[in-house]
């Protein structure tokens, strides 16, 4: 049941709200459980068994973690089960998500050498959002092992903070510190967080019925070219800069909408990610709650920028390599983690020269310098991009030995098209990165009658200009 | 009260938006006109005959050319061949160019036989009203051949012939799906949008609604199948009048020769059309209209292609209950092609007649 079919939109929302409304604080959490089962299970409900058994686990350890806490026992004593939750966890995302891929791998690697050993691929159903819910679950037993937060008594309240349908199948990556209080108190949704909620689901679903939707078929298009000019692999770059943000975001905004409707606070996932000025900032503003995980729970635990440049550097580099390979079992992946790890160790090791040579230029705090380091760091997303979305490493490197020749196959229709398609984007970024408003509507100028026809041609859009329905392209992490 | 009446204005200027968004993208899309009504009923308008194609007329996908046919403008200096039947014909929602009149033409030209295959299928017209203005069609186009494609459905309750029964302009009718585009947008999208068993639900409901105070016919009786085999017999003579060859075909429906349990959603669209007659009838009344069109056809030494019979059930080849689908309207143009005679030079059907 995807957030964008007839189904969810028509009968499963609208049922949950209204139920949900009528209930009271214990019962609301009870029946979220029941509404977030159902609507995993409409996915695989076999997939609900993995998901209680994990939450089960990370229950019980977070619990004799916060015994021995209690009991003023040493750190050692409560290790053993945070290795119990992390071996559970990780177990089952690397047994589901990655078996295939390392058996395929060390078989390769060994024919480099001339040894073929014989090896059987499993046929394994990777469980929808286990990327997700996994980094979620064990944000909760490092904490309570850290002491930063104390474990919950009710198994329903974790499984809930889990399982909560908005954000269960893409995020954003919740951490229980977060969402647990949430539950556990009761909610009462203002007036404003009502309308925020609404304003941030009709935007999510613009952006991605509207313009991600819209954009698929470019993108699938010059991707699938089998000898594609460097023009065409700069449009499929570009249509899929735009189709990743606004699918990826949309989905999020719609989570958190719906999620602020009932009186829950989704943390913020994106902020303005192409308006970002180096790698560094990027990171602060693209997947936000899995920036925000790597860094405090891998990054941080590997020594972070403690000892010296050379451990910093390495450091990064783990972490966005298993960033890369967090979004997928694929070697596209790992290359893109390498590549975002270099842009950010890059960055830190020539920020400084950029610095002086800015000042020497006069150009430090200009406009221009700003608008600069926008569109350098834009390319650099965008090439990035085109490492995330190839299916192989041969085209992989096709496609960037085409990027020479830039208007080899370039097709202005194409590129009109995608400027329509991102322009009412583009717009209101604009506009969002000056105010620093995120919702925009707020704005003083922005009167209820101008929202009333913003939102209407909004409907419209969505409606009836949308591309050909696709499933969200993170649901596949 | 006030904020009573603040949200009213607010939600009518949203609506006033949708409106206007919707002429604006139907003028961008269709070039349509801003201001006048735009829906399919712009395709057709009141005739000496009914209602009939207005020339050069455009709703979305669909387009008259001069002579208020669908299709394209016929190539001067080619023979004609009329495709004479209901929205079947006319096509509903095969892609532009792949309605079963289009294939034919492109069917018969790699024969080596160019022709100008003219859609004059009317959405809803029955064989009877038709027939004066097959004649007409046939006086002004010349055709040598008419593929007759009668709707069975169409006889439902009808029990005399409208063959003969003076015609008289019918207005088209411009209800307020027209009037208000974003209201017959909603329509469509929330068809196409709603899970099959709400929308199957809803209809039902609506036959319900329908029947309250009516009987329900189970089965299609002999009169209304008389009527029907009378207007086709009129049809074929107002072709056989102009020196033309009539080429009947059998209707043919998503059903096939049985009826699934996996049908009945399909059936009561259908019945929706027909609320007081009962899903089971259905296939019966194809049956027998069926044997009629064979009958006649045997009976008048005419080319017959079997749709019923020659076309696969199912939703690959019907887009509905009987409309087709690109592949669906090929199968068609191919069973057609294979049972038509030959456009130069044939002129006597097998048989005599």
């Amino acid at each position: 049941m995807l957030f964008n079919s007839a189904e969810f939109l028509l009968v499963f929302l609208p049922a949950v709200l209204l139920v949900y409304f009528l209930l009271p604080h214990r019962r609301q959490n009870a029946f979220l459980v029941v509404a977030s089962c159902i609507f995993y299970a409409s996915w695989d409900w076999r997939f609900l068994f993995a998901l209680l058994f994990t939450t089960g686990i990370d229950f019980y350890c977070a619990k004799r973690m916060e015994a021995s806490i209690s009991n003023g026992l040493p750190q050692a004593g409560r290790r053993r089960y945070l290795y119990i939750s992390l071996a559970t966890n990780l177990g089952l995302l690397g047994f589901f998500k990655y078996f295939n891929f390392f058996t395929q791998s060390m078989h390769d690697l060994l024919a480099l050498f001339g040894l073929q050993v014989p090896f059987e691929t499993l046929d394994i159903i990777l469980p929808i959002g286990i990327s997700f819910y996994t980094f979620q679950a064990l944000s909760y037993t490092i904490d309570v092992y850290r002491g930063q937060f104390h474990a919950t008594r009710s198994f329903w309240d974790f499984f809930l903070a889990v399982l909560y349908f908005p954000h269960l199948i893409a995020g954003p990556i919740q951490r229980a510190a977060l969402l647990l209080p949430q539950i556990t108190h009761p909610r009462h949704p203002t007036r404003d967080q009502v309308f925020d909620g609404a304003h941030l689901m009709l935007w999510g679903f613009f952006k991605k019925v509207y313009i991600a939707d819209n954009l698929a078929p470019i993108v699938d298009g010059n991707f699938a070219l089998s000898s594609a000019g460097g023009g065409n692999v700069a449009l499929g770059v570009l249509a899929f800069t735009f189709q990743i943000y606004c699918d990826f975001s949309g989905y999020t905004d719609i989570a958190r909408g719906i999620a602020k409707i009932m009186g829950f606070e989704f943390v913020l996932n994106f902020r303005l990610p192409y308006f970002a000025t180096n790698p560094s900032d990027f990171w602060q503003r693209w997947h936000i709650s899995l920036s925000q995980w790597l860094r405090d729970y891998l990054y941080i635990s590997l020594g972070g920028n403690r000892d010296g440049a050379f451990r910093t550097y390495r450091n990064l580099m783990i972490t966005m390599l298993l960033g890369g390979i967090w979004h997928g079992a694929a070697w596209n992946f790992v290359i893109w983690g390498f590549y975002q790890g270099i842009l950010l160790i890059g960055h830190r090791a020539v920020s400084p020269a950029l610095s002086a040579a800015e000042r020497t230029l006069r150009l430090h705090g200009t406009p221009l310098s700003l608008v600069l380091r926008i569109a350098s760091m834009f390319i650099l997303t965008c090439y990035g991009w085109l490492l995330f979305r190839a299916s192989s490493l041969a085209q992989i490197s096709e496609m960037t030995v085409a990027l020479a020749h830039p208007l080899r196959g370039f097709d202005t229709g194409t590129f009109q098209k995608i400027l329509v398609l991102i322009s009412p984007l583009v717009i209101v970024q604009v506009i969002q990165y000056r105010t620093g408003e995120l919702i925009f509507v707020r704005l003083p100028w922005f009167k209820p009658s101008l929202r009333a026809v913003f939102y209407g041609a909004l409907l419209y859009a969505m409606l009836f200009l949308g591309g050909q329905p696709q499933a969200f392209v993170y649901f596949q992490f | 009260m006030k904020t009573a009446i603040r949200w009213i204005g607010l939600a009518a200027i949203l609506m006033l938006t949708l409106e206007i968004a919707a002429r604006l993208d139907d003028w961008y899309r269709y070039d349509a006109d801003l201001l006048r009504p735009y829906d399919i009923e712009t395709l057709f308008g009141p005739s000496t005959f009914g209602r009939t194609g207005v020339p050069g007329a455009r709703f979305a996908k669909w387009r008259m050319n001069s002579m208020g046919f669908r299709g394209p403008e016929p190539v001067a200096g080619r023979p004609n061949i009329i495709t004479f039947g209901a929205s079947e014909t006319f096509g509903m929602y095969e892609s532009p160019d792949h309605e079963y009149p289009r294939i034919l033409e492109d069917l018969l030209a790699k024969r080596g036989e160019p022709v100008n295959v003219l859609n004059a299928g009317i959405p809803g017209m029955r064989l009877g009203t038709g027939a004066a203005y097959l004649d007409d069609a046939l006086t002004r186009t010349h055709a040598r051949t008419v593929v007759i494609y009668p709707s069975p459905a169409h006889y439902i309750g009808v029990k005399t012939p409208y063959c003969g029964r003076p015609s008289r302009p019918v207005a088209t009718p411009h209800g307020l799906l027209s009037q208000v585009r974003i209201a017959g947008k909603a329509r469509n999208l929330i068809k196409g949008i709603l899970p099959p068993g709400i929308l199957d639900g809803l209809r039902r409901m609506s036959i319900d609604w329908e029947i309250r105070h009516e009987s329900v016919l189970t089965r299609i009786d002999p009169i209304s199948l008389e009527t029907f085999r009378a207007d086709l017999e009129c049809a074929i003579d107002a072709v056989q009048g102009r020196d033309a060859n009539a080429v009947l075909v059998t209707h043919a429906t998503a059903f096939g020769d049985h009826i699934n349990a996996d049908d009945r959603m399909l059936l009561t669209a259908w019945r929706a059309s027909y609320p007081d007659f009962a899903e089971e009838g259905f296939l019966d009344l194809e049956n027998r209209a069926n044997a009629i069109i064979r009958d006649v056809a045997m009976r008048r030494g005419l080319h017959l292609a079997d749709a019923a019979t020659g076309i696969p059930r199912g939703s690959e080849y019907f887009a509905d209950f009987v409309h087709f689908t690109d592949k669906g309207a090929r199968a068609m143009a191919t069973l057609v092609s294979e049972n038509i005679p030959g456009t130069s030079t044939e002129r006597n059907p097998p048989g005599g007649g």
